[in-house]
C-alpha cells in the first residue's frame, strides 16, 4: 500500500515536472527558433583596410526578416574575423518606417556621439546601413534620422539631408 | 527501480529549474491595447521590481501629452488628469495629490520609463499582465479620459513635445516598426517637426542668415565684418550705461554656432548675438562711448561696422612763439586730422576723424593768442577742437590735413605753428628696443623688392588690404622714428607707393600700395635683421577662395590615439592655407577662423553668398574600430549636368591631390567622387582634402607638427594655383621656387646688407646719394 502510494506521488511529481518543462520550453524563444523556417540575409561590414564593405551571410528566422532586426544584427558586428563592425558601440536602431521605397531609419544618438569620426569611417557606417536595408524588397533608399530628427550629416561629411541609394563603389567587388 | 525514478526526477528537476531561470519573464512579449496588438519592442522594461513603460509608448499609443521642458521634472497630461514625476524620485504628483511610486522613473538608453501603475492611473487603464504568456493587456475603461480617437487627435501636441525632447536629447520616440511585407496600407507620414535639429533644415531659404562676425583692425581701427548670405538693412544705435552698440538686422535669421564672443580689445569687451522677434540683434559691449560707421561689405553681401577710436583725453598748451600743442590720448591710431581757420570771430578748428569723445568739454587754455577752447563731437565720425583766437593768424587757405601717429606711449601730439601755418605731428619719443634703419625699393627683372633693415631681429606680420590694394607690413616692437612717404618709386610697374610710420605705440608699419592685385613673398636674412618683400602681379587676382576647416567647437571631429582633436589640426592647416592663398593674391574667406561650431549648411551658404571661385575643405580622416589606414585623399562631386569624369571640381581635386602628395609624400588614396555635404551644396568647384589619418599614430604625430601643417598647406595652395593657371592656359608659378629665387636675387642684401646701386630709399626720406653716403660712413657697413 505504502509502495503504491509512493509510486503514485512520484508519478504525479514526474507528470508535474514534465508539464512544467514543456511550459518552460514553450516560453523559450530560442527553442522555438530551432524549428522555424530560416532564410539567409546579407549584413555588410568593413574589410580590415576600410576600403570596402563586405557582405556576411546570416541565417535568420524568416518571420524575423524585417528592417529593425537586420539593423540589430548589424549592430552586433561580424562573425567573420577578417571583418570589422561599422556601427559604433551603444548605437541602437530605434525604428524603421518604409514609405514609397524609402526607409526612414531612426537611430539613437550614440550613432553620432560614439562614432570615431573621419569621412571614411562615416561612409562605412552609413553605407553599411544602406546596403543592408536595401536588400529587402520594397526598400530602395534610406533616410537616416537621429533620435527622431532629420539630420544634415552624421559626423560632418556625408549629406544625409536626403535619402541615400546604395552605392556599389563602396561594396567589395 | 526507486533509484532509477529518483535519477530521472533529478534530471527533470534540473531541466525545469534551468528553463525557468532564464529571464523570460522580464521580457513582455506582446502588448495588447483594447484588443489590438501594438508594437512594443523596447517599450517596456523592469524598473525596480515593477514594470515601466516608455514615454514614447505612452505618447504614441495612449495619447498622453508629455512636457519635458522642465527636465528632470516631466509632466504628463491625459484628458483632465495631470501627473508630474521627477527622474530618480519615488514620489509623484497626480492631480495635485502626492503619491508613492513602486519605482522611480528611470532613463535607460536615452528613453524615460515610468512605472506602469502610474500610467494606468493616469490614462484610466485596466492592466492585465499575464506573466506566463508574456502578454500585457491594457484596456481603456469606459469613460476613460482618452479615447482611441483622442489618442490620434493628440498627435499634433506630441509633435511639439517631441521637438522639445529632441532639444533636451533625453526623451526619444522610436518610430513605429511595421513589418515591411505585411503592411496593409502606408503608415501616416509622421508629421515633420519645424527644425528641432541643431543642423537646422529647410524653410529658412527665404530669410537672410547672419553667418558669423569677424573682428579685424584696419590701420588701427577696429572693425566688425558681419557675414550674411544676402543683403540686409542694418539699424544701429549706441546705448550708454553700459556702453554698447546695438545693431538690428530686420528679417534676418541666426546661423552662428555661438551666442557670445569674448573680444577684450581696447574698444570692445564682447559681442553677443540673439534671435529676436522680427530679426537678429547684434550687441557689442564697448569699453566706452564709441562712434561707428556702417560700410558695405567688401565683396560679400554683409556689411562692416567700423568703430571709432575713443578719445580718452585732450589738452591744449600754448607754446612760446605762437605755437599751440594739442596732446591727445586715443584708443588707437593713426588718426586723420584736418586743421583750418574760420573767421569773424577767428577760430582755429582741428577735426580728428573717426574718433569719439564721451562728452563735450571746455579746454583750460588762456594765452596771448588763444582765448578759450572746446572739444565736442562734431559729427558721428569726427571730434572737433575749436580754439577761439584773440587775433588773426597765418593759416593756409584750404587748411592742413594729415595723419597723426600715436607715440609709443599712446599719445599723439599735434603742433600747430600759427606763424608758419604748419601742423607738425611730433609724437613723444620713447625708445623701443628695435627700430628700422631704412626701407628701400629696387626692381630686379619682373620682381619688385622692398628692402627693410632693422636694428635688431625683426618680427613681421603681413596683411593684405583693399581699396587701394596694399600690403601692410607690421613690425611689433619696432619704432619708426619719422612718418615717411608716401613715395612713388620711379620705374615700378606693380608698386604704386610706399609709406612708413608708427601703427600703434608698439608697432612700426610699412605700407606697400600696389597698382594691381599682387602676390607677395618675404624672406629674411639669417639673423632676421633684414627682410625682403617681393611683389609681382598675381595669378589669383580677383579670385575668391573659401577655405573650410572641418568641424570645430562642440564637434571635435575624429580624435587621434594621442588625444589630438581633428578640429585643431584642420584649423591650423586651413589658416596656413589661407595665408598662402592671400599671399598669392586671392581673396580668402574662412568658414571659421577660430574654434567655433559652424554647421555645414552655414559653411556652404557663406561660400555661395560670396560667389566664391573655389571651395577647399580641410579634414583629417579616421576609421575607428581599433584599426587604421594611411595616406591622403581628395574628394569632389561633379555639379549637376557636368560630365562626371571632366568636372571642374574633379580637375581641382586632381590638381590639389597631385601637389599635396608632392609636398607631404604620404600614400596616395586617390581623387574620388563622394556625396559629401559641402561638395553637394556648393555652387563652385569644391574639394574636400583628407590630409592624413589622425587615428594612425604616425600620421597623428605628423598632423600635430607645424612644419608638416605648413607643407600640407603649401601643397594645397600650389594645387589651387595650378587649377587656376590651367584654366587660364598659363604655367603655374611654384610657391617654393619663388622663395629660393628671391633668396638668390636678394642674396647680397640679405647676407651683407649691400644695397643695389639702383635702389630708391624710402626711409629716411632722402635721396639715395645722401643715404649711400650715410651708409658708407656708418660703422655697421
Amino acid at each position: 500500500m505504502t509502495g503504491l502510494w509512493r509510486r503514485g506521488v512520484v508519478l504525479l511529481l514526474l507528470i508535474g515536472i514534465v508539464a512544467a518543462a514543456w511550459w518552460g520550453l514553450q516560453r523559450q524563444p530560442a527553442w522555438h527558433e530551432a524549428f522555424v523556417p530560416r532564410t539567409t540575409v546579407k549584413l555588410y561590414f568593413s574589410d580590415t583596410d576600410a576600403q570596402y564593405l563586405v557582405a556576411e551571410d546570416r541565417r535568420l528566422p524568416a518571420r524575423d526578416v524585417n528592417p529593425l532586426r537586420l539593423l540589430e544584427e548589424l549592430g552586433h558586428g561580424p562573425a567573420r574575423e577578417d571583418l570589422l563592425p561599422t556601427i559604433p558601440p551603444g548605437a541602437r536602431p530605434l525604428g524603421v518606417t518604409v514609405d514609397n521605397g524609402i526607409a526612414r531609419v531612426n537611430y539613437s544618438l550614440e550613432l553620432r556621439t560614439n562614432h570615431p569620426g573621419g569621412s571614411t569611417g562615416e561612409i562605412l557606417t552609413v553605407y553599411s546601413i544602406v546596403a543592408t536595408l536595401t536588400q529587402l524588397p520594397g526598400i530602395e533608399a534610406v533616410q537616416l534620422l537621429l533620435d527622431g530628427a532629420e539630420i544634415d550629416t552624421l559626423v560632418g561629411h556625408l549629406d544625409l539631408s536626403r535619402p541615400l541609394v546604395p552605392d556599389s563603389r563602396f561594396v567589395a567587388p | 527501480m526507486a533509484r532509477g525514478w529518483r535519477g530521472i526526477l533529478w534530471v527533470l528537476g534540473c531541466l525545469a529549474v534551468l528553463l525557468y531561470a532564464c529571464p523570460v519573464w522580464a521580457q513582455v512579449m506582446k502588448v495588447v491595447l483594447d484588443g489590438r496588438a501594438v508594437p512594443s519592442s523596447g517599450e517596456l522594461m523592469l524598473i525596480g521590481n515593477g514594470l515601466g513603460m516608455s514615454v514614447a509608448l505612452m505618447a504614441e499609443e495612449l495619447g498622453v501629452e508629455v512636457d519635458d521642458s522642465a527636465w528632470p521634472v516631466v509632466q504628463f497630461r491625459a484628458g483632465d488628469r495631470v501627473a508630474r514625476v521627477e527622474v530618480g524620485q519615488r514620489t509623484a504628483v497626480l492631480d495635485g495629490r502626492t503619491i508613492q511610486l513602486q519605482a522611480a522613473p528611470t532613463v535607460r538608453d536615452g528613453m524615460l520609463f515610468v512605472p506602469l501603475h502610474l500610467v494606468a492611473d493616469l490614462a484610466g487603464l485596466r492592466v492585465d499582465w499575464d506573466l506566463f504568456a508574456g502578454v500585457l493587456t491594457l484596456e481603456r475603461r469606459s469613460g476613460s479620459p482618452v479615447s482611441a480617437d483622442g489618442a490620434r487627435a493628440r498627435d499634433g501636441q506630441w509633435v511639439s513635445g517631441r521637438a522639445v525632447s529632441a532639444a533636451v536629447g533625453l526623451v526619444s520616440r522610436p518610430l513605429p516598426v511595421p513589418p515591411v511585407t505585411s503592411r496593409p496600407a502606408p503608415a501616416p507620414e509622421p508629421p515633420r517637426e519645424p527644425s528641432p535639429a541643431p543642423e537646422g533644415s529647410a524653410g529658412r531659404e527665404e530669410t537672410v542668415a547672419l553667418l558669423d562676425v569677424r573682428l579685424r583692425t584696419v590701420e588701427g581701427r577696429h572693425e566688425l565684418v558681419v557675414l550674411t548670405d544676402g543683403p540686409v538693412e542694418p539699424r544701429a544705435m549706441y546705448l550708454p550705461d553700459p556702453h554698447r552698440l546695438v545693431i538690428d538686422l530686420p528679417g534676418a535669421a541666426l546661423s552662428t554656432g555661438w551666442r557670445t564672443m569674448p573680444v577684450g580689445n581696447v574698444v570692445m569687451h564682447q559681442l553677443r548675438v540673439s534671435s529676436e522677434e522680427g530679426g537678429v540683434r547684434l550687441v557689442a559691449d564697448l569699453t566706452g562711448p564709441t562712434g561707428y560707421t556702417l560700410l558695405p561689405g567688401d565683396g560679400h553681401p554683409g556689411f562692416v561696422v567700423r568703430l571709432n577710436h575713443q578719445l580718452r583725453s585732450l589738452v591744449a598748451r600754448p607754446l612760446a612763439g605762437g605755437a599751440i600743442s594739442l596732446q591727445a590720448e586715443v584708443s588707437g591710431g593713426p588718426v586723420a586730422y584736418q586743421a583750418f581757420v574760420l573767421r569773424e570771430p577767428w577760430r582755429l578748428v582741428v577735426d580728428f576723424l573717426d574718433v569719439t569723445v564721451p562728452a563735450a568739454y571746455d579746454l583750460a587754455v588762456d594765452s596771448a593768442l588763444v582765448r578759450s577752447g572746446r572739444v565736442s563731437q562734431f559729427r558721428q565720425d569726427a571730434v572737433r577742437v575749436v580754439l577761439e583766437l584773440r587775433e588773426p593768424i597765418n593759416w593756409p587757405q584750404g587748411g592742413v590735413s594729415g595723419w597723426a601717429y600715436p607715440g609709443p606711449d599712446g599719445r599723439l601730439t599735434l603742433l600747430l605753428d600759427t606763424k608758419l601755418g604748419l601742423a607738425v605731428v611730433a609724437p613723444q619719443r620713447v625708445e623701443l628696443s628695435n627700430g628700422l634703419d631704412y626701407v628701400a625699393f629696387v626692381r630686379e627683372g619682373d620682381m619688385e623688392l622692398v628692402l627693410v633693415q632693422g636694428r635688431r631681429p625683426l618680427e613681421l606680420e603681413i596683411r593684405r588690404l583693399r581699396d587701394p590694394e596694399r600690403i601692410v607690413l607690421d613690425f611689433p616692437g619696432v619704432l619708426v622714428e619719422r612718418t615717411l612717404g608716401p613715395l612713388s618709386p620711379p620705374g615700378s610697374s606693380v608698386v604704386a607707393a610706399l609709406r612708413a610710420g608708427q601703427a600703434t605705440p608698439s608697432t612700426g608699419r610699412v605700407v606697400v600700395e600696389t597698382r594691381q592685385v599682387a602676390e607677395h613673398q618675404v624672406v629674411f636674412s639669417e639673423d632676421r635683421t633684414r627682410a625682403v618683400l617681393s611683389v609681382r602681379p598675381s595669378q589669383l587676382a580677383g579670385r575668391t577662395i573659401v577655405v573650410d576647416p572641418g568641424h570645430g567647437g562642440r564637434d571635435p571631429g575624429a580624435i587621434g590615439p594621442g588625444g589630438t582633436q581633428e578640429k585643431d589640426v584642420n584649423l591650423a592647416i586651413a589658416l596656413q592655407l589661407a595665408r598662402y592663398l592671400e599671399q598669392a593674391g586671392a581673396r580668402v574667406v574662412l568658414t571659421r577662423d577660430r574654434d567655433v561650431y559652424v554647421d555645414l549648411a552655414t559653411r556652404t551658404r557663406l561660400a555661395n553668398a560670396l560667389r566664391a571661385d573655389a571651395f577647399i575643405s580641410i579634414h583629417s580622416d579616421a576609421i575607428g574600430a581599433g584599426r587604421t589606414a594611411s595616406g591622403t585623399g581628395t574628394f569632389y562631386h561633379p555639379a549637376p549636368g557636368e560630365p562626371p569624369d571632366r568636372s571642374a571640381s574633379g580637375r581641382l581635386g586632381e590638381a590639389v591631390q597631385r601637389e599635396v602628395l608632392a609636398a607631404i609624400g604620404l600614400p596616395d588614396r586617390g581623387v574620388r567622387q563622394r556625396a559629401f555635404y559641402v561638395l553637394l551644396h556648393t555652387e563652385m568647384p569644391a574639394v574636400l582634402v583628407e590630409v592624413a589619418f589622425i587615428d594612425n599614430p604616425a600620421e597623428e604625430k605628423l598632423l600635430r607638427d607645424p612644419e608638416f601643417q605648413r607643407r600640407a598647406a603649401a601643397g594645397i595652395a600650389q594645387g589651387v594655383l595650378r587649377f587656376f593657371a590651367d584654366a587660364g592656359g598659363r604655367a603655374p608659378r611654384r610657391i617654393a621656387e619663388w622663395e629660393s629665387e628671391l633668396q638668390q636675387v636678394a642674396a647680397a642684401f640679405l647676407e651683407k646688407g649691400d644695397i643695389p646701386a639702383n635702389a630708391v630709399m624710402v626711409a629716411p626720406a632722402t635721396a639715395l646719394g645722401a643715404v649711400s653716403e650715410a651708409v658708407a660712413q656708418s660703422q655697421e657697413f
